[in-house]
């Protein structure tokens, strides 16, 4: 039915097959997503509900959230595959069980974080005025949460986007489960060297974050704005939350509108439609308006667009019968076992090394570029939406090209071991500086230009000073993201070749890999958490907090 | 007089030693018909005994009793009115009003035309679908005096109401309150007001309730029987204003 001439048939399959394997990975994503969600705001509020709850549920937190993504495999596989036996539900599970490990965890933290610093006023407010159980829980707790929630959301996303190729191919014993979706689709392309598969699989993903973002992140973005409380009522000490919530915001309102307004739409588009479209861009003003104006057309638009993913599955079923689980050779096993254990502390000290290495080369580049960007307030929006982009590419996804690019370099594949955990790290220090950056008060900046300010003075008296409580945030979410991304960065199958270096995160995928053994695996995971959780005591934590008091400002 | 709340021997503390005592021994009733003023300087406890009385918090020793009866949850027959407005930033002024409502058992149609006459009764109308961040600050404090007054308490509690509007705005606002207290149809049986403005208690109340610092205690009881309405420059409530700044200073 579809030989049309004209049309090649070949690419038009290849396309199709995208448009499934897009909806797959969507599919997935989201249903991840709304489980942290609902996982993320549950653990919350019970952590923030009292003393010894607290006391009791955020250590179990923090140490869930340091177990990289491919520590909670084994749990994944042993329970999910051996429920399911081996079935395609079972599989899918597991791998929506891996992306939800990596989305709930900071998704806990933020509700706890905003439940535990609602102001006293409002508290006390609604106690007076005997709101309890469901009512308080919809006018005071919900709605705390809700910006937060956002923002974090949007990380989780990404986050999930980052690990999309690691869980959609699960490996079990000496079988690889390769799921359909679009991010096992480019790996696979990249790892056979198939160019044109890589350019589309990657352009389809672009497209698709993006219009995710357009779509959902950028209306929530807006609408949650309306949760904010004033200033004036949060006090100095109850800022514990990072910065980048109130920084990011600022991002959506001059990123360039690329939502359509009413006018910018042909006359013959249904006026529903226009209208939809053009509220886009003013979601935010009154939310409850916006609902009960466009409830029905938003409800419509999920709905429909569940019911498409739906039909383009089913009818990829019926028409294209692609097999569900085509299995990738097992080529890899011929690798090194490890004999001591005495392994493990090298393995460990040349991870830190290496994470530290890219800290500093993320902060060698990202800094410059965020005083640059921020300073350039005209084409700030566009600039922006640029690195949006940027960022939006799950890195993953391309290790191969970033390999191949750079091994020839001098340093070989201690320089591009270092470069690929960059990926896992630099975002979130960009990201955070401009917020920074954007955030300085205009009067500091204007007094600091009336005093002629330039140079190394600007950069100590001004600069360092104002964006120090971003950094510090930036560097402690980047080293979160660095010690997880080193499971994908330190040992990558890439065809018949295996790129490994010698480290933490490769020593956990050799354990879970090669070796099956969930001895060994544990204890590295006990190792690597222990190790992160000292960090976290000794120098973040202290650090997070010396810098909040003394150069937050308000 | 019948009294309305009676707080006898409440003594509060933070921590455990005698230095985080922040009430001593308070014993005070409040009567019907009754608008008290709080005032003492800063720290004194002004707003832990609001809160004690209303039951929010628990005093470390020593009860309260409401019409005979202890005060041990939160109790019904009482509103706040908070110094931040604690409006809820996410809810209109319609549904913040609202809330003052809860756990009342009126029928939907009932509870909007509540809100909606108290709405024009602040002088709201038009604002019923704005949000707290769009008003200025003495329209916030409408909205709380609004939602304090909907549920029809016995007695209002106001922790320093004015002290975050600016001079103009507070002098306003001072008025309608009075005025409010002078309508026997929306009035409640009383009012108890803290705040650290000494000439405002002359000004509005009919006995101010003098606070000592740390720990708090009373230092005297005065009743105001000035004729209203007051003229804030008058000659006796100047003497009357500083007997009291006596008695903190």
């Amino acid at each position: 039915m579809f030989l049309v001439d004209g049309i090649n048939v070949a690419v038009f399959t290849e396309i199709w097959r995208l448009v499934i394997y897009t909806s797959y990975s969507l599919s997935r994503l989201i249903i991840a997503l709304l489980i942290a969600y609902i996982f993320g705001i549950l653990y919350g509020i019970a952590t923030a509900r009292t003393r010894r709850s607290e006391s009791a549920l955020l250590p179990i937190l923090d140490v869930l959230q340091s177990v990289p993504i491919l520590g909670f495999f084994p749990a994944a596989i042993f329970f999910f595959i051996a429920i399911f036996e081996e079935s395609w539900l079972g599989i899918e599970l597991a791998a929506i069980f891996l992306i939800f490990t990596c989305q709930a965890w900071n998704l806990a933290f933020s509700t706890y974080e905003s439940v535990s610093s609602i102001p006293n006023d409002l508290r006390e407010a609604s106690d007076t005025f005997h709101l309890k159980g469901l009512s308080k829980f919809r006018n005071l707790i919900l709605p705390a949460c809700v910006p937060k929630l956002v923002y974090n959301g949007m990380m989780s996303w990404a986050g999930g986007w980052y690990f999309l190729v690691a869980a959609e191919i699960i490996i079990l014993g000496s079988t690889a489960y390769n799921m359909p979706g679009i991010g096992s689709y480019i790996a696979e392309s990249v790892y056979s060297a198939n160019i044109t598969g890589t350019i589309i699989g990657l352009l389809f993903l672009i497209l698709a974050v993006l219009a995710f973002d357009l779509l959902i992140w950028r209306p929530l973005r807006n609408y949650a704005e309306n949760f904010r409380y004033e200033p004036v009522i949060i006090e100095r000490t109850e800022i514990r939350s990072f910065l980048p919530t109130s920084t990011l915001a600022r991002f959506s309102s001059l990123t360039p509108r690329l939502a359509l307004s009413n006018q910018d739409l042909p006359k013959r588009v249904p006026r529903r439609v226009r209208e939809f479209a053009g509220s886009m861009q003013y979601v935010t003003k009154k939310p409850t308006t916006f609902l009960a104006k466009h409830g029905r057309l938003i409800f419509f638009f999920s709905f429909l667009s569940v019911v498409l993913i739906l039909i383009i599955i089913s009818i990829q079923k019926i028409l294209f019968y692609i097999p569900v689980l085509p299995k990738i050779s097992d080529s890899m096993r011929d690798i090194l076992l490890i004999q001591e254990l005495s392994v493990i502390p090298v393995a460990l000290g040349s991870s830190l090394i290496r994470l530290f290495l890219a800290y500093v080369l993320s902060v060698a580049w990202t800094l410059p570029l965020a005083v640059v960007i921020a300073s350039k307030r005209r084409s700030f929006g566009t600039n922006m939406f640029i690195i949006q982009v940027f960022a939006a590419i799950p890195a993953t996804a391309i290790f191969p090209i970033i390999i191949l690019a750079t091994i020839d370099l001098p340093g070989g594949l201690y320089l591009t071991s270092i470069i690929l955990t960059m990926t896992g790290m630099q975002w979130y220090l960009l990201f955070n500086l401009i917020g920074g950056m954007i955030a300085i008060p205009s009067d500091l900046i204007e007094t600091s230009n009336m005093h002629k300010l330039k140079g190394v003075n600007k950069w100590k008296k001004l600069i360092l000073p104002a964006v120090m409580p971003s950094f510090v945030t930036g560097s402690i979410t980047a080293w979160g993201g660095g010690w997880n991304a080193l499971v994908v960065t330190e040992y990558i199958v890439f065809g018949n070749d295996i790129f490994a270096v010698l480290g933490i995160g490769a020593l956990l995928d050799i354990a879970a890999y090669e070796l099956g053994s969930v001895g060994l695996l544990l204890l590295i995971i006990v190792v690597m958490v222990a190790t992160i959780m000292i960090i976290n005591k000794l120098i973040w934590r202290p650090l997070y907090n010396y810098v909040l008091s003394k150069y937050l400002m308000e | 007089m019948a009294s309305l709340v009676d707080m006898q021997n409440v003594s509060h503390a933070f921590g455990k030693s005698r230095s985080d005592l922040i009430l001593d021994k308070i014993n005070l009733s409040i009567n019907e018909h009754e608008f008290v003023g709080v005032v003492g300087p800063s720290g004194c406890g002004k707003s832990a005994l609001l809160r004690i009385i209303i039951g929010l918090t628990k005093p470390t020793d020593g009860a309260v009793y409401y019409r005979g009866e202890r005060v041990e949850d939160i109790c019904k027959g009482m509103s706040m009115v908070f110094q931040t407005f604690a409006l809820f930033p996410w809810l209109t002024v319609f549904e913040n009003i609202e809330l003052g409502l809860q756990g009342k058992s009126f029928s939907k149609s009932e509870k909007r035309a509540r809100v909606l006459k108290i709405i024009e009764f602040m002088g709201l109308s038009g604002f019923e679908e704005a949000y707290p961040r769009e008003l200025s600050r003495g329209m916030k404090q409408r909205v709380g005096l609004a939602r304090g007054l909907i549920p029809d308490p016995e007695l209002i509690l106001m922790d320093e109401p004015f002290s975050s509007l600016d001079a103009l705005t507070a002098t306003h606002l001072r008025e309608e309150v009075l005025d409010l207290w002078l309508d026997p149809s929306v009035a409640p049986e009383a009012v108890i007001m803290v705040t650290h403005n000494v000439e405002e208690a002359v000004y509005m109340a009919d006995r101010i309730v003098i606070l000592t610092s740390r720990p708090g205690k009373i230092a005297k009881e005065l009743e105001v029987t000035l004729p209203r309405p007051r003229d804030l420059r008058s000659n006796e409530l100047y003497k009357i204003v500083d007997e009291i700044t006596g008695f903190i200073a």
